[in-house]
């Protein structure tokens, strides 16, 4: 029904060559590097690919330090952008400062997890609803009426217009920044562990006013969560990194419910959650995420990965068609003919 | 039957008068045998913290308990401070969420683990050192000796809450409290703590008492649950049954948040409303004001009913034996996952 059958949009190369067309947001070969004063320069991200249809939901899943967060705020324009391309409908964000990028930027909202520390305590909902507005010079009137409209839209009403945040439970403030990034008009959202923080039993609420809104508001979406349960639910395609690369991308279906790349079986496999009984047994991960400061030659899995070889620690894999997916392990058809 | 490790009796909780006099938790009953996980689910305001914090007796002097909590035959609500601080950290071990916060950043983790072994044994700084070492080994720390002279920000989360588990143990605990001890931390390394902790409770028959928000993992790691609503338990069985038949509304609700990795892209909703914060609850069934089948007979207080085996429920209407399937969902066949090592 939409982009989710649809492998092809998960191609680097087609989507390069053919810009524009149905993606809305193309990130390519994008790194960043974080320089301080004292260590030694960290490469948080290292050329990492990939494309977000219009109207579809791209999850980017794996441990904290994998880079997630850092590719979501490269995107927004919040963090440093080393060298690679990031377009939005076409317009190039990368080269941040002109005007044209600013321009494109206020296409680009964010959400983050903690709803508390992005509104301003002392602000009544409604002006802090507002805020993206602020700079046409709206009266207090209109102001208002922009602000019912979208309380109205997320799910509250004009009852808690003129309520402070500290009024409001922790569902009902995640829908007021849903509601602010929806008054800026954005054409992607990102939404940085938005729903991690909430109570389980609102959780699924606020990820079906989310998926509501995406249609109703013709959104798109970058997911950034370790809540695999928000990522099955939400995501048309995800992205497995670690370290800073891209280990897996695909559909969600493929990507969460069979997994290839032996780091995203790990990774699921650990989620507590409700799978198939027949499913084989992931491997088991040992050891923890290294230092992207210091990753390790080759594949950057290699230490923890069950099925490494020598070519693993010498050979960098790239991202190979794999069951419908990009997956970047030299092994890939090896291991999934082994029953593990 | 062996008697169990610990057993809370009708444990209830008030702020003093002074601040309110408002009700934290009430009636909360239930025990733990020796090398059981138990599970404590629920959400923020429910009470499952404060029913740890009141059994190690660290609640702040504005709330006062009552009820029992027994363990090896004491009611250790009726202890001396002085007899308790014996007890703490020895015979009861306790485990927060953010490991990193509750090491000191200033001294080793030996030092500290040190000292930890030797507030609760005679033993000589050598002998509490090899100790440590076991102790470390024991909680699958690599190099464990050389990891001695390690501070805690050369430590990932992950291996500072097997610190915290090796310091909780370190007096031969007997009972374990573990809050949310795995929050804060990747789901990677979640299962690997998971894991130890359910080792440890195998090898060494330890009582756990295992609080989470997250019904998944207490359901893959706990034999028995409770699941705690607004200062209540609406609902207490075995992980299997809890997951399989919900009987509770609210439970049904938290099933159907449990992520499905077989049900990609499809939404599963939540539970409309909020819970309720202490000083706040509903007259009558506390969860009536967000059940969708609340109907007349809700708006008395509920008593939890005994429905045979280890299940018992807080819904008059889930134990007038038809039940109630709210979400639709009780009669699916879905299991978590165990643990296994």
């Amino acid at each position: 029904m939409n982009a989710r059958a649809d492998a092809s949009n998960y191609q680097v190369d087609q989507v390069a060559a053919h810009p524009g067309g149905d993606v809305l947001l193309s990130v390519e070969q994008l790194s960043v590097v974080y320089r301080g004063l004292t260590r030694c320069p960290v490469q948080a991200v290292a050329g990492v690919s990939f494309s977000i249809a219009r109207g579809s939901t791209l999850a980017l899943i794996g441990e904290s330090g994998s880079g997630k967060s850092t590719i979501a705020r490269a995107v927004a324009g919040l963090g440093p952008v080393e060298s690679g391309s990031i377009r939005l409908d076409g317009v190039e964000l990368a080269g941040a400062g002109d005007r044209a990028a600013e321009a494109g930027r206020q296409g680009v909202q964010i959400v983050f997890q903690d709803p508390t520390s992005a509104l301003n305590p002392r602000w009544p909902v409604w002006r802090s609803i507002v805020e993206p507005r602020l700079r046409e010079r709206l009266d207090r009137n209109t102001q208002r009426d922009i602000a019912a409209d979208y309380l109205g839209r997320v799910g509250l009403n004009v009852r808690h217009m003129d309520r402070l945040p500290q009024q409001l439970s922790g569902g009902q403030r995640q829908r007021v920044t849903i509601a602010r990034a929806l008054v800026a008009r954005p054409k992607l959202i990102i939404l940085d562990e938005a729903v991690s923080a909430l109570d389980v039993s609102v959780r699924n609420e606020v990820l079906m006013l989310l998926d509501r809104l995406k249609t109703s508001e013709q959104l798109t979406y970058l997911l950034i969560s370790h809540d695999m349960g928000a990522v099955a639910q939400l995501a048309t395609s995800v992205a497995v990194l670690y370290l800073g690369k891209l280990v897996e991308l695909g559909p969600a279906p493929r990507v969460i419910g069979q997994p290839a790349h032996p780091y995203s079986r790990a990774l699921i496999d650990a989620v507590p959650a409700l799978k198939a009984t027949t499913r084989k047994e992931a491997p088991r991960l040992s050891g923890e995420i290294g230092d992207p400061a210091n990753p390790p030659p080759g594949c950057r899995f290699h230490p923890r990965c069950p099925f490494v070889v020598d070519r693993c620690r010498g050979e960098i894999p790239a991202l190979q068609e794999h069951r419908g997916a990009l997956s970047a392990c030299h092994r890939i058809m090896e291991i999934e003919a082994v029953p593990s | 039957m062996t008697s169990p490790v610990v057993s809370i009796e009708n444990l209830c909780l008030q702020l003093t008068a002074d601040r309110g006099g408002a009700p934290l938790l009430s009636g909360v009953s239930f025990e733990i045998q020796s090398g059981e996980i138990f599970g404590l689910v629920g959400e923020s305001g429910s009470g499952k913290t404060l029913t740890a914090l009141a059994a190690m007796r660290l609640l702040p002097p504005a709330i006062k308990a009552s009820g029992r909590v027994m363990f090896d035959g004491v009611d250790l609500l009726a202890l001396s401070e002085q007899e308790m601080r014996k007890l703490r950290g020895s015979r009861i071990g306790m485990v927060f969420q953010e490991p990193v916060a509750a090491l000191n950043p200033t001294f080793t983790i030996g030092a500290q683990l040190i000292s930890a072994i030797r507030a609760h044994n005679e033993l000589s700084r050598s002998k509490a050192r090899d100790r440590a070492v076991e102790l470390l080994e024991m909680v699958g720390i690599p190099e464990p000796r050389s990891r001695l002279g390690f501070y805690p920000h050369q430590f990932s989360g992950g291996m500072c809450q097997r610190v915290m588990i090796a310091m909780a143990l370190a007096g031969g605990a007997k009972l374990l409290l573990a809050d949310e001890p795995t929050t804060s931390l990747d789901v990677t390394t979640q299962d690997e703590i998971v894991r130890l902790l359910e080792k440890l409770s195998r090898e060494q028959g330890i009582a756990v008492l295992f609080i989470s928000h997250d019904l998944g993992l207490v359901a893959r790691l706990c034999h028995r649950i409770a699941v705690a609503y607004a200062g209540e338990l609406v609902e207490v069985g075995t992980a299997d049954a809890l997951l399989q038949s919900p009987l509770h509304p609210y439970t049904q609700g938290l099933v159907r948040c449990v992520p499905d990795l077989t049900q990609i892209g499809v939404l599963r909703g939540g539970i409309p409303g909020t819970p309720p914060m202490p000083g706040n609850w509903p007259v009558g069934c506390r969860f009536q004001p967000r059940c969708l089948a609340a109907t007349e007979g809700c708006e008395q207080p509920q008593t939890a009913s005994a429905m045979g085996g280890e299940r018992s429920v807080r819904c008059w209407r889930a134990a007038s034996g038809n039940g109630v399937a709210i979400f639709g969902e009780s009669a699916t066949q879905r299991t978590a996952e165990k643990v296994v090592s």
